[in-house]
């Protein structure tokens, strides 16, 4: 028996899931600050993910490409696991050279962006396309001029990141993320370091990629950026998942009181 | 009312920069000196000048320079290379791996290397000969120690060694001194460990491994006259050989001064290309700039 939201979903096609974290949970010491999180991200959507400091929304995100590694719990990127390979009836961890591999799935913009300062803006670009796709030279330049124009660069492909402003520095990072033609794009706080002005330009850029049908997991604590660019928004508190909804059900009739009272003190500011 | 906050505005809008009288008299005073050891230097006939200009370029001192040079490259490039490794080895996560490069480091910046030369120069007394095979098995190669290790190949062993050890110490700083998040950056793009080394963090760890490197670089090339003690014929020894004959101690003396003097003024033009070739891209880029700028003050 078919219902009619099952006819819909096979008429529109039904978004594969891109990311998928199952269970995953991380201790520091004697603190869990990730405890069993399930969450699903599905193809060519926007997540958000807001919470208060020290709520794991980073760790969380350090996770999807085992910058941090979980205690338990896996990441599934379009289906495959991140950083770790089935041996007979056990999952084990990848090898080191299997998982900078998954890695290249996934891009990620830091918040402190870690540009490499002693590269110029074209072969902080470069670099990773060459050394890990095994591109041409030729090839990733002509990809990374495509991207440098596609963010307003063109014209500072020689510069070192040094020499420019903290919003092109930001550009820069996308650019280097996106030369690898990732599945997925992480963001990390990608409007604190910024200029309340520039705010806008990141919300452009991330419009842009959304609208390509880029995949994105964007950590942040704007709440009207949020607002603007999610799908879906997701609140994490002490390490779990207290709720999870559009921005519209979200932000306006929240079901859990933790969750209305953290927009509301996040509001007031 | 409004007159006298007018009047200091006006005033302020005319701001100098301060003068540094003493910084004047210090300069003075300094260039004086300078001028008055140069004078006596060049007047005292006891510098034997023409002597000295008459041994500087000496085939016996030439073949002394030669061999000082060869043994300052070959330990320095050794002893870095093998210092990198050891570097790399004690920020590994093998605690294996740690310990062995911590005792290396711990056992050679302990024995002097006077002490180091005479065993190396004396290592026959221990293994008398030398054999290559597989343990416990086949010899394939052997050959008596003596005849392999002469005056020189000890110098260049223990001077290496030496070399690396102290080499360790300065590529660890230079590599704990660039972030971890580079590190990180680099991983979540899938770079591999060793291009990640190679290509991200040692370029940046290079401007804290440059300066020390050159000051051990410049130890090295002058501390390479101990060799005169197992018959490495260096420089020092050349000019020895000449003024045991000859008597003429100072000028000789002076000979030799005036080659290391030539090679250290070498390697800090190299070191001063090195930072800037290191430096680009950190907004230093002339490292001249900065100290320059370090000694007029940051007023100007």
């Amino acid at each position: 028996m078919s219902t009619a939201a099952d006819e819909l979903a096979v008429a529109t096609g039904e978004p594969r899931t891109m990311v998928r974290l199952i269970q995953i949970s991380k201790a520091f010491g004697d603190v869990a600050v990730l405890d069993r999180v399930d969450l699903t991200v599905p193809a060519g959507t926007v997540t958000c993910v807001v919470g208060p400091s020290g709520s794991g929304k980073s760790t969380l995100l350090r996770c999807v490409n085992r910058l941090e590694r979980p205690d338990s719990g896996a990441v599934l990127i379009d289906g495959q696991p991140v950083g770790l390979i089935r041996r007979g009836n056990r999952v084990i961890e990848a090898p080191p050279r299997l998982l900078a591999r998954h890695r290249t799935a996934v891009g990620m913009v830091f918040q402190a962006l870690n540009l490499f300062p002693h590269l110029t803006v074209l072969e902080n670009i470069v670099e990773a396309p060459v050394a890990v796709q095994r591109a041409s030279r030729a090839d990733a330049r002509a990809r990374a001029r495509e991207l440098l124009q596609r963010v307003g660069l063109a014209h500072k492909e020689r510069s070192y990141p040094r020499e420019l402003s903290g919003g092109e520095q930001q550009r820069v990072a996308i650019a280097r993320a996106l030369a690898l033609r990732p599945k997925v794009m992480l963001f990390d706080e990608p409007t604190s370091a910024l200029d309340p002005e520039l705010v806008g330009e990141v919300l452009s850029v991330v419009r842009d990629l959304a609208a390509g049908g880029m995949t994105m997991l964007i950590v942040t604590h704007e709440l009207r950026f949020a607002a603007e660019v999610a799908d879906e928004i997701v609140f994490i508190d002490r390490g779990r998942i207290v709720e999870q909804g559009p921005p519209a059900t979200m932000l306006g009739s929240p079901r859990e009181e933790r969750t209305a009272r953290f927009f509301a003190t996040i509001q007031q500011r | 009312m409004s007159t006298p906050t007018a009047l200091r505005v006006d005033s302020y809008a005319d701001a100098r920069p301060a003068r540094r009288p003493l910084r004047w008299v210090a300069g003075v005073a300094g260039l004086v000196v300078l001028l008055l050891t140069l004078v006596s230097m060049a007047g005292n006939p006891a510098f034997e000048w023409d002597v000295v200009g008459q041994y500087l370029t000496a085939d016996v001192v030439l073949d002394g320079l030669r061999v000082t040079l060869l043994l300052t490259a070959i330990a320095l490039i050794g002893g870095f290379a093998l210092g990198t490794v050891l570097a790399v080895m004690r920020l590994s996560g093998s605690r294996l791996l740690q310990a062995i490069s911590w005792g290396y480091t711990w056992l050679f910046r302990s024995v002097p290397i006077l002490v180091q030369l005479l065993f190396w120069y004396n290592i026959s007394l221990v293994y008398p000969r030398l054999t290559v095979g597989v343990p416990f098995g086949p010899t394939i190669l052997d050959l008596p120690t003596r005849g392999l290790i002469n005056g020189f190949a000890a110098a260049v062993i223990g001077l290496t060694l030496h070399e690396a050890a102290h080499a360790a110490e300065i590529v660890r700083a230079g590599l704990l001194s660039v972030e971890r998040s580079q590190t990180e950056a680099a991983q979540a793009l899938g770079l591999s460990r060793p291009r990640t080394l190679w290509r991200i963090v040692l370029p940046q760890a290079m401007r804290a491994i440059v300066p020390p490197a050159a000051n051990q670089a410049a130890a090295l090339l002058k501390g390479t006259s101990v060799v005169s003690v197992i018959a490495g014929q260096d420089l020092l020894f050349s000019v020895q050989l000449i003024y045991n004959r000859n008597y003429l101690v100072i000028p000789l003396l002076l000979v030799a001064t005036l080659w290391y003097l030539f090679f250290t003024t070498l390697l800090s033009v190299v070191q001063y290309l090195l930072e800037r070739f290191f430096g680009r891209g950190s907004g230093r880029a002339g490292s001249a700039g900065p100290r320059l700028s370090l000694l007029a003050g940051e007023d100007r």
